[in-house]
Protein backbone atom coordinates (compact mmCIF):
# COMPACT_ATOMS: atom_id res chain seq x y z
CA UNK A 1 0.00 0.00 0.00
CA UNK A 2 2.66 2.39 0.27
CA UNK A 3 2.88 2.23 -3.53
CA UNK A 4 0.20 5.01 -3.08
CA UNK A 5 2.67 7.24 -1.03
CA UNK A 6 5.40 6.61 -3.54
CA UNK A 7 3.02 7.48 -6.50
CA UNK A 8 1.38 10.56 -4.76
CA UNK A 9 4.96 11.85 -4.55
CA UNK A 10 5.91 10.85 -8.03
CA UNK A 11 2.36 13.07 -9.59
CA UNK A 12 3.44 16.24 -7.61
CA UNK A 13 6.95 16.11 -9.05
CA UNK A 14 5.28 15.58 -12.32
CA UNK A 15 2.77 17.99 -11.92
CA UNK A 16 5.27 20.69 -10.56
CA UNK A 17 7.67 20.14 -13.51
CA UNK A 18 4.90 20.35 -16.42
CA UNK A 19 4.26 23.86 -14.48
CA UNK A 20 7.61 24.77 -15.04
CA UNK A 21 8.34 23.41 -18.72
CA UNK A 22 4.56 24.78 -19.32
CA UNK A 23 4.10 20.90 -19.93
CA UNK A 24 -0.09 20.54 -21.43
CA UNK A 25 -0.05 17.11 -21.58
CA UNK A 26 1.90 13.73 -20.26
CA UNK A 27 2.21 11.03 -22.34
CA UNK A 28 4.72 8.76 -20.64
CA UNK A 29 6.86 9.17 -17.43
CA UNK A 30 9.03 6.67 -16.66
CA UNK A 31 10.27 5.34 -13.65
CA UNK A 32 13.59 3.26 -12.63
CA UNK A 33 12.98 1.15 -9.94
CA UNK A 34 15.64 -0.44 -7.89
CA UNK A 35 15.39 -4.56 -7.69
CA UNK A 36 15.89 -4.21 -3.57
CA UNK A 37 12.61 -2.16 -3.37
CA UNK A 38 9.76 -3.37 -1.91
CA UNK A 39 7.58 -2.00 -4.80
CA UNK A 40 4.59 -4.10 -6.57
CA UNK A 41 4.88 -3.48 -10.47
CA UNK A 42 0.87 -3.53 -10.49
CA UNK A 43 -0.05 -1.79 -7.36
CA UNK A 44 2.65 1.26 -8.69
CA UNK A 45 -0.05 1.50 -11.39
CA UNK A 46 -2.95 0.92 -9.83
CA UNK A 47 -1.51 3.84 -7.77
CA UNK A 48 -1.29 5.88 -10.72
CA UNK A 49 -4.28 5.51 -12.13
CA UNK A 50 -5.88 6.60 -9.16
CA UNK A 51 -3.89 9.53 -8.16
CA UNK A 52 -3.28 10.86 -11.75
CA UNK A 53 -7.09 12.07 -12.40
CA UNK A 54 -7.52 15.06 -12.64
CA UNK A 55 -3.86 16.02 -13.53
CA UNK A 56 -1.67 16.85 -16.56
CA UNK A 57 -0.35 13.09 -15.94
CA UNK A 58 -3.82 11.75 -16.28
CA UNK A 59 -3.44 9.61 -19.63
CA UNK A 60 0.34 9.22 -19.43
CA UNK A 61 1.66 6.01 -19.79
CA UNK A 62 3.84 4.68 -16.76
CA UNK A 63 6.47 2.95 -17.44
CA UNK A 64 8.44 1.17 -15.63
CA UNK A 65 12.30 0.26 -15.59
CA UNK A 66 14.07 -2.39 -12.89
CA UNK A 67 17.22 -1.62 -11.89
CA UNK A 68 19.44 -4.52 -11.26
CA UNK A 69 20.81 -4.73 -7.72
CA UNK A 70 24.73 -4.82 -7.31
CA UNK A 71 27.16 -5.01 -4.91
CA UNK A 72 30.11 -3.95 -3.50
CA UNK A 73 32.55 -6.22 -1.55
CA UNK A 74 35.19 -4.72 1.27
CA UNK A 75 36.97 -7.87 1.13
CA UNK A 76 37.79 -8.66 -2.24
CA UNK A 77 37.14 -5.26 -3.41
CA UNK A 78 34.89 -6.44 -6.44
CA UNK A 79 31.54 -5.45 -7.62
CA UNK A 80 28.90 -8.12 -8.57
CA UNK A 81 25.65 -8.91 -9.21
CA UNK A 82 23.44 -9.37 -5.93
CA UNK A 83 22.02 -12.66 -6.61
CA UNK A 84 18.64 -13.03 -4.81
CA UNK A 85 18.51 -10.15 -2.92
CA UNK A 86 20.98 -11.83 -0.70
CA UNK A 87 23.39 -9.70 0.98
CA UNK A 88 26.87 -11.58 0.25
CA UNK A 89 29.67 -11.11 -2.11
CA UNK A 90 29.06 -13.12 -5.53
CA UNK A 91 32.00 -13.51 -6.24
CA UNK A 92 33.83 -14.22 -2.71
CA UNK A 93 31.18 -14.79 -0.23
CA UNK A 94 32.20 -12.03 1.50
CA UNK A 95 29.41 -10.04 4.00
CA UNK A 96 31.07 -7.23 4.29
CA UNK A 97 29.37 -5.65 1.28
CA UNK A 98 27.49 -2.23 0.28
CA UNK A 99 24.69 -1.76 -2.08
CA UNK A 100 25.78 0.83 -4.82
CA UNK A 101 23.28 -0.21 -7.11
CA UNK A 102 19.41 -1.28 -7.15
CA UNK A 103 17.88 0.71 -4.16
CA UNK A 104 16.43 3.19 -6.99
CA UNK A 105 13.57 5.15 -7.10
CA UNK A 106 13.69 7.51 -9.44
CA UNK A 107 11.55 9.86 -12.24
CA UNK A 108 13.90 9.85 -15.36
CA UNK A 109 12.24 11.42 -17.63
CA UNK A 110 8.69 12.64 -18.52
CA UNK A 111 7.37 13.13 -22.04
CA UNK A 112 4.55 15.87 -23.44
CA UNK A 113 2.89 18.33 -24.89
CA UNK A 114 4.32 21.65 -24.51
CA UNK A 115 2.34 25.16 -25.21
CA UNK B 1 8.61 16.50 -26.11
CA UNK B 2 11.06 14.65 -23.56
CA UNK B 3 12.49 16.04 -20.31
CA UNK B 4 15.37 14.27 -18.70
CA UNK B 5 14.45 14.59 -15.09
CA UNK B 6 16.31 11.95 -12.98
CA UNK B 7 14.70 13.11 -9.54
CA UNK B 8 14.42 10.82 -6.66
CA UNK B 9 10.48 10.14 -5.96
CA UNK B 10 11.02 10.37 -2.10
CA UNK B 11 13.35 13.38 -1.70
CA UNK B 12 10.79 15.14 0.58
CA UNK B 13 10.65 12.65 2.68
CA UNK B 14 14.05 12.04 3.20
CA UNK B 15 15.01 15.54 3.48
CA UNK B 16 12.81 15.65 6.77
CA UNK B 17 14.07 12.52 7.83
CA UNK B 18 17.43 14.32 7.40
CA UNK B 19 16.34 17.56 9.20
CA UNK B 20 14.94 14.91 12.13
CA UNK B 21 18.32 13.33 12.14
CA UNK B 22 20.03 16.96 12.70
CA UNK B 23 17.24 18.00 15.46
CA UNK B 24 17.76 14.53 17.37
CA UNK B 25 21.64 15.26 16.61
CA UNK B 26 21.59 18.24 18.63
CA UNK B 27 19.57 17.20 21.57
CA UNK B 28 21.93 13.51 21.40
CA UNK B 29 18.66 11.52 21.28
CA UNK B 30 18.53 8.39 19.88
CA UNK B 31 15.53 7.41 18.23
CA UNK B 32 14.38 3.59 17.81
CA UNK B 33 11.99 2.75 15.28
CA UNK B 34 10.09 -0.93 15.82
CA UNK B 35 8.94 -2.55 12.64
CA UNK B 36 6.57 -5.66 12.93
CA UNK B 37 3.48 -7.63 12.38
CA UNK B 38 0.32 -7.08 14.38
CA UNK B 39 0.59 -9.12 17.06
CA UNK B 40 4.28 -9.58 17.82
CA UNK B 41 4.23 -8.20 20.82
CA UNK B 42 5.80 -4.48 20.29
CA UNK B 43 3.32 -2.88 23.00
CA UNK B 44 4.43 -5.48 25.83
CA UNK B 45 7.81 -5.53 25.31
CA UNK B 46 7.81 -1.81 25.62
CA UNK B 47 5.59 -2.41 28.71
CA UNK B 48 8.46 -4.25 29.54
CA UNK B 49 11.73 -2.02 28.56
CA UNK B 50 10.66 1.06 29.72
CA UNK B 51 10.04 0.67 33.20
CA UNK B 52 13.88 -0.99 32.56
CA UNK B 53 15.68 2.12 31.43
CA UNK B 54 13.69 4.70 33.29
CA UNK B 55 15.90 5.10 35.91
CA UNK B 56 18.60 5.75 33.61
CA UNK B 57 17.63 7.33 31.29
CA UNK B 58 14.66 9.71 29.86
CA UNK B 59 12.37 8.53 27.53
CA UNK B 60 9.46 9.08 25.08
CA UNK B 61 7.40 7.17 22.78
CA UNK B 62 6.21 7.85 19.82
CA UNK B 63 2.77 5.24 19.48
CA UNK B 64 1.76 4.69 15.67
CA UNK B 65 -1.74 3.08 15.38
CA UNK B 66 -4.01 2.97 12.14
CA UNK B 67 -7.04 3.43 14.68
CA UNK B 68 -7.48 3.82 18.26
CA UNK B 69 -5.43 4.50 21.59
CA UNK B 70 -5.51 1.12 22.89
CA UNK B 71 -1.84 0.00 22.82
CA UNK B 72 -1.44 3.99 24.13
CA UNK B 73 -3.67 3.28 27.05
CA UNK B 74 -1.22 0.25 28.05
CA UNK B 75 1.61 2.25 27.78
CA UNK B 76 0.26 5.54 29.79
CA UNK B 77 0.95 3.48 32.91
CA UNK B 78 5.06 3.85 32.23
CA UNK B 79 4.36 7.44 32.75
CA UNK B 80 7.14 8.58 30.12
CA UNK B 81 6.23 11.22 27.69
CA UNK B 82 4.39 9.63 24.82
CA UNK B 83 2.89 10.95 21.36
CA UNK B 84 0.02 8.88 19.94
CA UNK B 85 -0.57 9.20 16.17
CA UNK B 86 -3.66 7.69 14.40
CA UNK B 87 -3.02 7.03 10.50
CA UNK B 88 -6.54 6.34 9.82
CA UNK B 89 -6.27 3.69 7.39
CA UNK B 90 -2.22 4.17 6.49
CA UNK B 91 0.47 1.79 6.50
CA UNK B 92 3.25 3.38 8.09
CA UNK B 93 4.50 6.46 9.41
CA UNK B 94 6.54 8.73 7.67
CA UNK B 95 8.94 11.34 8.14
CA UNK B 96 6.79 14.67 8.30
CA UNK B 97 4.52 12.24 10.56
CA UNK B 98 7.94 11.43 13.11
CA UNK B 99 8.53 15.14 12.82
CA UNK B 100 5.62 16.47 14.10
CA UNK B 101 5.26 13.64 16.84
CA UNK B 102 9.05 15.20 17.84
CA UNK B 103 7.91 18.74 18.22
CA UNK B 104 5.22 17.07 21.26
CA UNK B 105 7.70 15.30 23.04
CA UNK B 106 10.02 17.62 25.51
CA UNK B 107 13.11 17.25 23.48
CA UNK B 108 15.13 19.34 25.86
CA UNK B 109 14.78 16.49 28.27
CA UNK B 110 14.86 13.13 26.43
CA UNK B 111 17.59 10.30 25.97
CA UNK B 112 16.12 8.15 23.81
CA UNK B 113 12.71 7.58 21.90
CA UNK B 114 10.58 4.63 20.44
CA UNK B 115 8.62 4.52 17.42
CA UNK B 116 6.17 1.84 17.38
CA UNK B 117 5.60 1.71 13.97
CA UNK B 118 2.19 0.42 12.60
CA UNK B 119 2.10 -3.24 12.57
CA UNK B 120 3.46 -4.32 9.28
CA UNK B 121 6.64 -6.00 7.67
CA UNK B 122 6.34 -4.10 3.93
CA UNK B 123 5.69 -0.34 4.20
CA UNK B 124 7.34 0.90 7.33
CA UNK B 125 10.31 -0.94 6.38
CA UNK B 126 10.91 1.37 2.95
CA UNK B 127 10.77 5.01 4.61
CA UNK B 128 13.42 6.29 6.38
CA UNK B 129 12.23 8.46 9.37
CA UNK B 130 15.50 9.83 10.26
CA UNK B 131 15.92 6.85 13.40
CA UNK B 132 19.08 5.64 14.40
CA UNK B 133 18.04 2.02 14.11
CA UNK B 134 15.00 -0.07 12.73
CA UNK B 135 14.62 -3.75 14.72
CA UNK B 136 12.54 -5.78 13.12
CA UNK B 137 10.06 -7.61 15.80
CA UNK B 138 9.27 -11.10 15.43
CA UNK B 139 7.67 -13.58 17.12
CA UNK B 140 7.95 -17.00 16.58
CA UNK B 141 4.29 -17.95 16.23
CA UNK B 142 4.66 -16.29 13.17
CA UNK B 143 6.61 -18.84 11.38
CA UNK B 144 10.07 -19.19 10.68
CA UNK B 145 9.96 -17.75 7.06
CA UNK B 146 9.61 -14.49 7.11
CA UNK B 147 13.13 -13.22 6.77
CA UNK B 148 12.49 -14.45 2.97
CA UNK B 149 9.46 -13.48 3.01
CA UNK B 150 9.71 -9.74 3.72
CA UNK B 151 13.21 -9.31 3.18
CA UNK B 152 13.50 -5.82 2.76
CA UNK B 153 12.82 -5.27 6.29
CA UNK B 154 15.42 -7.60 7.29
CA UNK B 155 17.62 -6.08 5.17
CA UNK B 156 17.29 -2.41 6.78
CA UNK B 157 17.06 -3.27 10.04
CA UNK B 158 20.14 -3.39 12.45
CA UNK B 159 18.67 -5.41 15.01
CA UNK B 160 16.12 -8.19 15.00
CA UNK B 161 14.31 -9.34 18.41
CA UNK B 162 13.00 -12.94 18.34
CA UNK B 163 9.95 -12.67 20.53
CA UNK B 164 7.89 -15.57 22.09
CA UNK B 165 10.54 -17.53 22.44
CA UNK B 166 8.97 -19.07 25.09
CA UNK B 167 6.68 -20.61 23.07
CA UNK B 168 9.20 -22.29 20.57
CA UNK B 169 8.38 -25.58 21.56
CA UNK B 170 4.37 -25.49 20.82
CA UNK B 171 4.35 -23.58 17.65
CA UNK B 172 5.74 -24.27 14.20
CA UNK B 173 9.12 -22.67 14.23
CA UNK B 174 12.48 -24.11 12.67
CA UNK B 175 15.12 -22.27 14.33
CA UNK B 176 17.64 -23.74 12.17
CA UNK B 177 15.73 -22.50 9.21
CA UNK B 178 15.05 -19.08 10.64
CA UNK B 179 18.81 -18.77 11.20
CA UNK B 180 20.07 -19.94 7.67
CA UNK B 181 17.65 -17.40 5.78
CA UNK B 182 17.95 -14.56 8.30
CA UNK B 183 21.99 -15.41 7.05
CA UNK B 184 21.25 -15.64 3.73
CA UNK B 185 19.15 -12.42 3.68
CA UNK B 186 21.34 -10.17 6.14
CA UNK B 187 24.52 -12.37 7.59
CA UNK B 188 25.31 -9.34 9.89
CA UNK B 189 22.05 -8.74 11.81
CA UNK B 190 22.04 -9.73 14.98
CA UNK B 191 19.40 -11.42 17.24
CA UNK B 192 18.28 -11.47 20.04
CA UNK B 193 15.46 -14.25 21.38
CA UNK B 194 13.32 -13.14 23.84
CA UNK B 195 10.09 -13.38 25.72
CA UNK B 196 8.63 -9.92 26.37
CA UNK B 197 5.70 -11.69 28.88
CA UNK B 198 8.16 -13.81 30.70
CA UNK B 199 11.69 -11.52 30.62
CA UNK B 200 14.10 -14.03 29.05
CA UNK B 201 16.86 -12.33 26.61
CA UNK B 202 15.37 -8.85 27.60
CA UNK B 203 18.60 -7.84 29.52
CA UNK B 204 20.60 -8.32 26.57
CA UNK B 205 18.29 -5.84 24.58
CA UNK B 206 18.26 -3.33 26.87
CA UNK B 207 22.26 -3.11 26.79
CA UNK B 208 21.71 -2.93 22.84
CA UNK B 209 19.60 -0.03 23.74
CA UNK B 210 21.80 1.36 26.07
CA UNK B 211 25.05 1.12 23.16
CA UNK B 212 22.70 3.24 21.43
CA UNK B 213 22.01 5.90 23.55
CA UNK B 214 25.61 6.00 24.38
CA UNK B 215 26.55 6.63 20.58
CA UNK B 216 24.39 9.52 20.36
CA UNK B 217 26.09 11.51 22.99
CA UNK B 218 24.72 10.61 25.87
CA UNK B 219 27.82 11.29 28.02
CA UNK B 220 28.56 14.73 26.54
CA UNK B 221 24.92 16.00 27.99
CA UNK B 222 25.03 18.34 30.68
CA UNK B 223 22.82 16.86 33.21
Amino acid sequence: MHELTVIAHLVRSVEELSKEKKITRVHKLKLLVGELQALNGEALQLAFAAASKNTVAEEAVLEIERVAAQLSCEDCLQTSACVDEQLQCALCGGVRVRVTQGKELILESVEGEVL
Amino acid sequence: MEFKVLQKILAEEDNVAADIRRLLQKHHIAMVNLISSPGSGKTTLLEKTLPMLSKRYRLGVIEGDVETDRDAQRLRKCEVPMVLVNTHGACHLNSMTIFNALQELPLHDLDLVFIENIGNLVCPAEFDVGEAAKIAVLSTPEGDDKPLKYPFLFRESRLCLLNKIDLLESVDFNRKRFYGDLKAVNPLLPVIEISATKGEGLEQWVEWLEAVVQQSGFESKKR
